[in-house]
């Protein structure tokens, strides 16, 4: 009996699954894993928290400090699953020695990032439930008007971070070192993406590097849609703002890839196989 | 499936690595390939044979469009490798050396699963497949062990289950029995075997008696060019000199030798006779010619009229490492 096949769009759908399948089963192959994820957030949490509060601030961009820190968790969560999850994907491969096995099949190396960052969110849920908890105890004030403006955030933030780990898929395998690189990047980005540090004391030089980041716009609508109170007006504003430094990142991401696949096939310099 | 001729078309292939470059500097060449051409027949195992750094490797990596050719063209299953490269990954299995390119945290199972859903093969197939395949290398036992745990043998196996696992046509394998003991070798020989005729296969190898067990042709890489190309016995007759007839006796001969090998070098099959004493202190003649039945009889007449006591009697064909020798002028290894 011959194999049959699916058609294209539900092979495309299949494939990121499958690989989002196969990233957790491999993830969750170390037991330092399932303990280490939801603890750092928890302790970063907690980090800026008490460093906050030391200074004698009770508050941030109007938010209460643990709501505003809260969201700012949520996103650096999100940033960190990015990086290490579809951005690191095309890397992890290689260190693993199954890049080659990879590129001979004629799925699209797109579905195989896709997959990567799609599991890695399912990865970080514990995450976002332990921060969750412990931003509530510790007082984080919600105002939530407009529901819909939340799930649009939310999304927003999610096409954000996916869009980041494209970008990064491509630049962390062509530098050759993307551990390396990854580490470099993900600091500043707390501070430029406004995850922990309001953007409105950021100086006015720094701004246009936040701006072409966007999870911070998305950041912004998330706060703004559940600890202010905004509604879907202010909100949509963000939320494009966000989407179109995403389509941004998108295509440099793809662009990444194509030339990741020209290296390697081309030059043959990238030890992938 | 139109093939245009041959399963794989080689044509002239040719791939250079520039290496060492920098932004003012400009870098060094390395051919990997020069110049390589040849046909895979339907149905067959046609064998690249070469030492190491041949070119073999890099020329499959062509055929299976992980590589782009500086020059020339190659079709698998008549689809041009650059141009149409998804649907060639889709009408080809790869085996590529050594123990990479499985998920090792990933049980046997949930490897092929993974690889049948990226060729994006329905759920029905993939589960047919998956046991089809397991029973065929014979890992049933083991299907839901992580890899990781496997030896270096049943890694090759599920290498080999993975490369079927989409009911390929052609098959390119690389080296696959390298770094295998030997039994382990055997075993995963016999399964290469038995994928003729259905499938056809490309098998690249270092192991001349591999090549020369599996493969109805062979083209005997050196240095990015094929130096000769055939059957394995069209091979091993174009050095038919290499053949000997040696034969020991229990004593020394001495001076009894000399109408001996008279006697032989009258024969035009002869080319040249040899004596020496053997490891037991007897007397070892050693003949070499291009047919043995006439030389053996001949000298294992002459032999008894002197009334020698004959303890060993061996008859030693060509081998592909003699053809490897003659073509390249230098030793395989």
């Amino acid at each position: 009996m011959s194999v049959a096949y699916r058609t294209e769009p539900v092979y495309l759908l299949a494939s990121i699954l499958a690989t989002t399948r196969r990233y957790l089963q491999d993830v969750s192959a170390y037991v330092i894993q399932l303990v280490r994820w939801p603890l750092g957030p928890l302790f970063m949490f907690a980090t800026w928290r008490i460093t906050y509060s030391a200074s004698g601030r009770t508050s941030a961009d109007g938010a209460t400090l643990s709501g505003f820190l809260l969201v700012g968790i949520f996103g650096s969560i999100l940033w960190s699953s990015s990086i290490w999850g579809s951005g690191y994907a095309i890397q992890n491969e290689r260190d693993d020695g199954t890049s080659g096995s990879l590129f001979l099949t004629p799925v699209s190396r797109a579905a195989v990032v896709a997959g990567y960052g799609l599991g890695s969110f399912i990865w970080f849920l514990p995450s976002f439930a332990a921060v969750g908890v412990l931003g509530w105890i510790t007082g984080a004030h919600f105002a939530v008007h407009a529901p819909w403006a939340v799930v649009l955030a939310v999304l927003a933030l999610c096409i954000a971070s996916l869009a980041a780990g494209f970008t990064f898929s491509g630049i962390f395998i062509l530098t050759r070192r993307g551990n390396l690189v990854a580490n470099v990047i993900q600091s500043p980005i707390y501070l430029l993406g406004g995850l922990m540090v309001p953007l409105s004391v950021l100086p006015g030089w720094l701004r246009p590097f936040s701006d072409a980041i966007p999870v911070t716009h998305a950041v912004v609508a998330l706060r703004e849609s559940t600890l202010l109170g905004a509604g879907m007006g202010s909100t949509v504003h963000d939320v494009a703002l966000s989407l179109i430094a995403s389509a941004a990142w998108f295509v440099i991401g793809l662009i990444g890839l194509w030339r990741v696949e020209d290296v390697a096939k081309r030059v043959g310099q990238l030890d992938l196989y | 499936m139109e093939t245009r001729g041959g399963a794989i078309i080689a044509s002239h292939l040719r791939r250079v690595y520039r290496k060492g470059g920098r932004l003012f500097r400009k870098g060094g060449e390395t051919v990997a390939v020069d110049d390589i051409s040849f046909q895979v027949p339907q149905g067959t195992i046609f064998g690249l044979l070469g030492p190491n750094g041949a070119g073999k490797t890099t020329t499959i990596k062509m055929l299976s469009t992980l590589l782009i050719p500086t020059a020339g063209t190659a079709t698998v299953g008549g689809h041009d490798v650059v141009r149409e490269d998804r649907i060639v990954r889709r009408q080809l299995g790869v085996v590529l050396g050594g123990d990479r390119g499985l998920y090792a945290k990933l049980s046997a199972r949930a490897n092929l699963v993974y690889f049948g859903n990226l060729y994006g093969m329905t759920s029905e197939s993939i589960r047919r497949r998956t046991g089809e395949m397991l029973e065929l290398v014979n890992l049933q036992d083991r299907a839901d062990d992580r890899v990781e745990g496997f030896s270096r043998g049943m890694k090759q196996r599920l290498h080999l289950a993975k490369a079927l696992m989409h009911d390929p046509p052609i098959l390119i394998l690389d080296e696959p029995t390298i770094g295998l003991d030997p039994a382990a070798a055997v075993e995963l020989r016999r399964a290469i075997g038995r994928l003729v005729p259905e499938h056809s296969v490309l098998l690249t190898t270092h192991d001349m008696h591999e090549a020369d067990q599996l493969c109805s042709e062979i083209a005997i890489v050196d240095q990015g060019l094929i130096v000769a190309q055939g059957t394995p016995d069209e091979l091993k007759a174009r050095v038919g000199g290499n053949r000997r007839v040696v034969i020991s006796t229990q004593a020394p001969l001495n001076g009894r030798l000399a109408g001996v090998e008279a006697g032989l070098n009258a024969l035009v099959d002869v080319q040249r006779v040899i004596t020496d004493l053997d490891d037991v202190g007897g007397s070892r003649l050693t003949v070499l010619c291009t047919e043995t039945p006439r030389a053996l009889d001949t000298a294992l007449a002459l032999l008894r009229a002197t009334d020698a006591v004959i303890t060993q009697v061996q008859v030693v064909e060509p081998t592909l490492e003699d053809v490897f020798l003659s073509v390249a002028g230098k030793s395989f290894e």
